[in-house]
């Protein structure tokens, strides 16, 4: 992916959560809008921080937060 | 970035990940804390959440990574000046989300709201403050960077500028969204 | 010893030595004390013998990191020690101002003159005027070592070494502010207790343990100097934030708790990275160095103190734990532990290092010192263990229960009884160590008799 094109991905998944948070509340709310950032988060790490071209160490970066997120959801979720 | 393809290692230099690494885990222990904070009184967050405007968050959020675009331009780009220029631009934009955060911050410190208010407050200043003292730092970096844009310097700044970028991506909707 | 300045380094050694022994006798006086409480209370009080004890640890640590800087720059930087004449001045302020502090606290002098009188805080109990000693003394130093770095070869080693001395005579200005409250003179005195066992001397270790890894291994410099600026890196971030540890109950505003939680459990990550960092070069390396014995100090370094600072410092530092732990025995242990493991057995892995050399030897008595080693840590390991046994049980029942300190002190007894013998073999272990790289001039045993089969 282009650096390009990965900021015109994080602007429309902003508008996207942005647009969420308008449409109320609720557990599908919660798990939908962290599932937006963790997208956002893979878009930052693989194109603006060039993981993409390192296929090793992305996998562990994919892990680690993708560990963080399960918790995150697992937290926001039994709320 | 061919290099780095070739031989498998991270781009740029070993101790920007370092930082990287450790920046992301103290975010990341900071929001699950918060988190967590939140199950033991899930009436008094939500109540003292509902005081924060997310509206601007978002606005910041664009222009967060719209800085980081500019950035990363910077890196790709072929020539000092066109570097110059992008890294002067991210700066900026560096500085609107700045602008933003005050406003917000004022609007806080208007309505009596301080770190003991309520725990949720607390949370509150210390990651969005930590974070803010980052963005400060971060438009510092690319200011010096931009005098002279050298690759190295060149990618190192804006490394630095993602790691902040993708820590807000990740503190927004938590913060403020959820 | 490539460089006739490197004997200062022996000096240093030597008097530290002196007061190593003469710490762990005290300690070992202050354990039969726990046992007999009224053991010495009109001759020598508690208190004192804490004083003594604490402070001749730090006192010889810092003359072991002195005697390590002074034989391993000229090394480094490929030159003579700048003035050798300001050295062995600086030890002897160091020397004068150590009797100070004794006797003025032995005897009680100058009861509450500002200059002379005591202070009565832990670690930084010396009067006033040994305080403006040290610091010059800590001048000179700074002087003479800057002088021959900055005029000699600049290596990595060299570079953390010298931030972390800079940093650590710094953060010893805070010594000086004393204020009334309470509360307030606790929170500077922890930015020297604690930025100095988290943060500066952090740095001493980790790049005296990378020059004793290039020397006894001979893994190459550049590897070495890349372990070394990330371990510096994770020291620093990790360890300055992390003073909020010590925040929590203190009177300081509540955000220090989390503050504390998370910085101070990534101070772990610090202690593991050179654990691992003294493994993998001892796994990577082409050298079969003659010095087993440094190899062994080395490594039970990085050992111990991962586990005295690493686990046993992240044990009871989330404020939730902490909340119950917070000055029980849980804090002795790891207070115990991780000195031991980061501070003693670095320097006593210097000094088995350079004391061949120093005193122009072969390599003599691996086997006696060896036997040291595993004498010595298997005493202040237990000692840990009997103490962590104590720490649960007293909060337990003084936290959790809400029983009277002193009712809990009781039934501690047996736990302070074992404390004690524990506290035997380091004292012996100790001895011996002394007696190994100092005395005999030959082998007294041949290796290979002695050993176990393995
Ligand atoms: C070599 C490094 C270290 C040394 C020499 C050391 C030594 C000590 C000592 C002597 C004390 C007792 C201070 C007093 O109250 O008088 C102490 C307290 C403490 N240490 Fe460490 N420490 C080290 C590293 C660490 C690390 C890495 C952690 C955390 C992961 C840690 C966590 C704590 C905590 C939480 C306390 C307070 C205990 C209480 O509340 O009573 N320490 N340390
Ligand atoms: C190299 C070995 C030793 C080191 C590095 C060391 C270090 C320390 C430190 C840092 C403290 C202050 C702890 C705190 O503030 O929580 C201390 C206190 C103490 N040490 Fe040691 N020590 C050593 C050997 C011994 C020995 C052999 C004994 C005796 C068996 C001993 C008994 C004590 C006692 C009784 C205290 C006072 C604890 C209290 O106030 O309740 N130490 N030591
Ligand atoms: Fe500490």
């Amino acid at each position: 992916m282009s650096v390009t094109k990965a900021w015109l991905v994080l602007v429309a998944l902003s508008l996207a959560s942005t647009g969420m948070a308008a449409m109320g509340q609720g557990r599908l709310f919660v798990v939908v809008v962290l599932l937006l950032a963790w997208a956002k988060a893979r878009v930052v790490l693989d194109v603006y921080l060039g993981l993409q071209h390192v296929p090793g160490w992305r996998r562990g970066f994919s892990l680690g937060l993708g560990a963080f997120m399960v918790a995150l959801i697992g937290l926001s979720v039994v709320g | 970035m061919s290099r780095a393809q070739a031989s498998g290692q991270l781009p740029g230099e070993v101790m920007m990940w370092v930082l990287i690494l450790s920046e992301l885990a103290v975010f990341g222990a900071g929001l699950v804390a918060l988190r967590a904070a939140w199950l033991t009184d899930p009436e008094g967050f939500d109540a003292a959440q509902s005081h924060l405007n997310a509206a601007g968050a978002a606005v910041n959020t664009v222009v967060l990574v719209s800085s980081g675009w500019l950035a990363a331009l910077a890196v790709e780009a072929r020539e000092a000046v066109r570097a110059r220029w992008l890294l002067i631009g991210a700066s900026v934009l560096g500085l609107v989300f700045l602008f933003i955060k005050g406003a917000e911050y004022a609007a806080k410190a208007a309505e009596g709201i301080s770190f003991e208010t309520h725990p949720f407050w607390m949370f509150y200043y210390l990651l969005t403050g930590f974070h803010v003292a980052h963005v400060v730092a971060g438009v510092v970096i690319l200011g010096f960077v931009a005098v002279r844009p050298a690759p190295a310097t060149t990618e190192a700044g804006a490394q630095f500028w993602h790691m902040v970028d993708l820590v807000w991506v990740l503190l927004f909707p938590v913060v403020y969204l959820l | 010893m490539k460089y006739q300045t490197q004997k200062i380094a022996l000096a240093y050694f030597v008097v530290a030595m002196a007061l190593f022994a003469v710490q762990v006798i005290v300690g070992l006086t202050m354990g039969w004390v726990y046992v007999d409480g009224n053991f010495l209370s009109g001759l020598l009080p508690f208190n004192i013998l804490r004083m003594l004890h604490s402070n001749s640890l730090i006192v010889w640590l810092l003359l072991g990191f002195f005697g390590a800087a002074y034989y391993l720059v000229p090394e480094e930087s490929e030159r003579e020690i700048h003035s050798p004449t300001l050295a062995y001045l600086q030890l002897a302020i160091f020397v004068l101002g150590t009797l100070g502090v004794v006797l003025t606290y032995t005897f009680n002098l100058f009861e509450g003159n500002w200059l002379l009188g005591k202070e009565g805080r832990e670690f930084l109990e010396q009067p006033k005027w040994v305080k403006a000693g040290i610091v010059v003394a800590a001048l000179i130093f700074l002087f003479n070592i800057s002088m021959t770095v900055l005029k000699g070869r600049k290596t990595a080693i060299t570079n953390i070494l010298l931030l972390g001395l800079w940093g650590l005579a710094l953060l010893f200005l805070f010594a000086f502010v004393n204020p009334a409250n309470l509360a307030l003179d606790k929170m500077y005195w922890w930015y020297v207790v604690h930025l100095w066992v988290e943060g500066t001397w952090e740095l001493v270790m980790a790049s005296i343990l990378a020059f004793l890894m290039l020397k006894l291994t001979g893994v190459d410099r550049e590897v070495v100097e890349k372990w070394l600026y990330v371990i510096a890196a994770l020291a620093l971030f990790s360890g300055i934030l992390g003073t909020g540890h010590h925040y929590y109950w203190i009177g300081t505003p509540g955000y220090w708790q989390w503050i504390g939680s998370i910085f101070s459990s990534l101070e772990v990550v610090p202690f593991f990275a050179m654990m691992a960092f003294a493994f993998v070069m001892v796994w990577k390396g082409r050298r079969d160095h003659p010095n087993k014995a440094a190899l062994l100090w080395s490594l039970g370094c990085a050992t111990l103190a991962f586990f005295g600072a690493g686990v046993w410092g992240f044990l009871h530092t989330l404020h939730g734990v902490n909340f119950y732990t917070h000055g029980t025995q849980i804090t002795a242990a790891h207070g115990h532990l991780a000195f031991y493991g980061a501070y003693v057995a670095l320097n006593l892995a210097i000094i088995t290092y350079a004391m061949p050399s120093l005193l122009g030897r072969d390599v003599f008595n691996q086997v006696l010192n060896m036997a040291s080693f595993w004498l010595m840590s298997g005493g202040v390991v237990f000692m840990t263990f009997t103490l962590t046994f104590a720490g649960t049980v007293q909060t337990h029942l003084q936290r959790v229960n809400g029983e009277a300190y002193m009712d809990v002190q009781d039934q501690l007894w047996i736990f302070y009884v074992m404390r004690f013998g524990s506290g035997v073999a380091v004292v012996l272990g100790a001895v011996l160590f002394i007696y190994a790289v100092m005395v005999p001039r030959r082998e007294v045993i041949t290796p290979g008799h002695a050993e176990p089969a393995e």
